[in-house]
């Protein structure tokens, strides 16, 4: 009942709301078509360099729709700066007033300073470019190059180190350019101030240098400013010590090897080292590597029989097993020497076995000795080997399984092979 | 029959020492930092006193160094990262030691042809105060020396530029597009 009181009261305010409509109306038009002409402007410019690939006429169009449009802004200048570096800086200039946080359009007015002489101001809107944009790997890189140009080494390389550290996918584009780097200094000390901090790219970079034709003194060099810590340190040491042996640097690389053995580790030091398993295998320098993991596990595990704690156990998977998935470098000087160690296969089962031997290693790999075959089941066993390195051509040897197969046509193995106690000693005088 | 047991290992004992003795060639007269000696089948560390036989093999690791003392007063150092193998009693008045020295790595890169320096001389030290500059001696001098880069170093930037920053990026890395970035 109280409704059609209500409608007859609020009659008159509905219609003094009728007649003040035009007027608002005729105001918000004008608001009203603005923001539709902007919204419309802003939506054709950024389409027209929203694209993939934007050239300068379509920047220039953007601008013509909307005159501060940043990124239009931007691409115009990127495009005028080799054909029209005035009208470049116009729009560079205009853009940064519009955004002056724009970190990409400090960067290309450095380029622009830099291009007319004007270093120091060059380097001042760099370091702006780089302070707005920590993140940016992208633009780290580019600015290294200006860097460059500006003959500011160190600021060059500070600059790839933001670049790596912000994005890894540039340490692959990186790490050639910091190697030549090197090379072309025929130094790698630049590189110190970048390596003290342990950047976690550091150790990709030293296994890409280390690689050869890269000149050792450059790689020894790297290594010492120990730019990794920690795991990534003893990794680096692994590739150091391969690059040693692999140029023949034994002595070299065995001293390197020793100097990093902690007081336990050298506890197990003999001309063997970890003859007995009692420590992890390292797969490193001069300790005991395993490879093949197809073929093969192999353990350190506790059993009857062993002497000290553990024994290394070989578990077979019945594939195909490479020689050497085993080994142990060793550096000896020439002379007779006795290998003895124990061994106890556990239903090993195979064409021929394997055997443990003993090779030269360096420019030959020529057997030097070898011990009996291992196949089947039997308690534990001990084996001597005894063998001669000559003085001339064996400048290290190595010590390991091998597959006995003398056609090369089996080299199937399945079953469990125990190893423990191995020892090495010279024999008469030494 | 007793008698025969301790009469037969006392000769063993005897015969043991006259051969040790018959080998021995010098003993560690200075030990400092890890030094370890190879003799036989083993490593030991090295100390003050140990007797070292001919075929000895001293391993003298980073920071450490080391004194031999020659039978005949003949005194020889091993510096930071060296090895030597232990040869002839007279190998040290002689002047015939063979000691290599390695490194230091950044002296060696910078300042050697040939990092891995073998010496004959040693840093025998004759008694009164004569001998050859050591391998590790000639080492340090070249650490002194100025670091060859300061030379190419004074390479203008544009040179730089063009022998390390041209080329671009290799493939798989990311493009350098801006556009990309903002």
């Amino acid at each position: 009942m109280t409704a059609p009181a209500e409608s007859v009261t609020k009659a008159p305010e509905a219609e003094a709301g009728t007649q003040q409509r035009p007027w608002a109306l005729w105001l918000a038009l004008p608001v009203v078509l603005f923001l539709a002409w902007r919204a419309l402007a802003w939506g054709v410019a950024g389409w027209l360099v929203g694209g993939d690939e934007v050239g300068g006429e379509q920047a220039h169009r953007a601008l013509a729709w909307v005159p501060d449009h940043p990124t239009a802004l931007f691409l115009a200048a990127q495009a005028d700066q080799a054909s029209d570096p005035a009208e470049a800086r116009r729009h560079l200039q205009t853009l940064l007033d519009t955004v002056p946080t724009h970190a990409w359009g400090w960067l290309l007015l450095a380029e622009l300073s830099a291009d007319d002489g004007a270093q120091e101001a060059s380097r001042r809107q760099l370091r702006t470019a780089q302070d707005l944009a920590p993140w940016d790997g992208n633009l780290h890189y580019r600015a290294a190059d200006l860097w460059l140009r500006l003959g500011d080494l160190p600021a060059a390389l500070a600059a790839w180190d933001r670049a790596m550290r912000a994005d890894g996918r540039w340490r692959k584009a990186l790490y050639p350019r910091l190697l030549r780097l090197v090379e072309v200094l025929g130094d790698a000390s630049p590189l110190a101030p970048l390596a003290a901090a342990h950047p976690d790219w550091w150790l990709g970079f030293f296994r890409h240098a280390a690689r050869p034709p890269t000149d050792l003194t450059l790689v020894r060099q790297l290594y010492a400013m120990e730019g990794s810590v920690g795991e990534a340190r003893v990794q680096e040491r692994a590739v150091f010590l391969d690059r040693l042996m692999q140029d023949g640097q034994w002595l070299e690389a065995y001293l390197t090897w020793l100097g990093s053995l902690d007081e336990r580790q050298r506890r197990h030091l003999g001309l063997v080292y970890n003859g007995g398993f009692e420590l992890p295998l390292s797969n490193a320098g001069f300790g005991w590597r395993s490879r093949d993991a197809q073929g093969v596990k192999v353990e350190r595990k506790r059993t009857y029989g062993v002497s000290g704690d553990r024994a290394l156990a070989l578990q077979y998977r019945g594939r195909p097993v490479a020689d050497r998935h085993l080994y142990q470098i060793v550096l000896l000087q020439p002379g007779d020497y006795r290998l003895t160690y124990r061994a106890r296969p556990d239903s090993l089962r195979a064409a021929e076995g394997v055997r443990i031997a003993v090779r030269c290693r360096g420019d030959s790999t020529r057997r030097l000795a070898h011990g009996e075959r291992l196949l089947g089941v039997y308690q534990w066993r001990s084996d001597v080997v005894k063998f001669t390195v000559p003085a001339e051509g064996c400048p290290a040897q190595e010590i390991g399984l091998e597959v006995v197969t003398e056609r090369q046509r089996d080299r199937t193995l399945k079953g469990v092979l125990w190893l423990d106690d191995f020892r090495l000693r010279p024999e008469g005088n030494p | 029959m007793k008698k025969g047991a301790v009469a037969l290992a006392a000769g063993l004992i005897l015969a043991t020492t006259a051969q040790a003795e018959d080998t021995r060639v010098a003993t560690m007269s200075l030990v400092e930092g890890v030094v370890v000696v190879n003799q036989g089948e083993r490593f030991t560390q090295a100390h003050r006193g140990l007797v070292l036989q001919k075929g000895a093999r001293v391993f003298v690791m980073e920071g450490a160094h080391a004194e031999l003392a020659y039978e005949g007063r003949c005194r020889l150092r091993l510096e930071s990262n060296s090895f030597l193998v232990v040869g002839d009693a007279d190998e040290c008045a002689t002047g015939h030691v063979q000691v290599r020295s390695f490194g230091p790595h950044y002296a060696a890169a910078i300042g050697l042809d040939n990092p891995e320096t073998a010496t004959d001389a040693g840093a025998a030290d004759t008694g009164a105060g004569e001998g050859g500059g050591s391998a590790a001696g000639t080492v340090a001098k070249a650490a002194s020396e100025p670091a060859k880069w300061a030379v190419p170093a004074t390479l203008s930037g544009v040179v730089l530029y063009a022998l390390i920053a041209a080329g671009g990026g290799a493939k798989g890395t990311p493009e350098t597009n801006p556009i990309s970035a903002q």
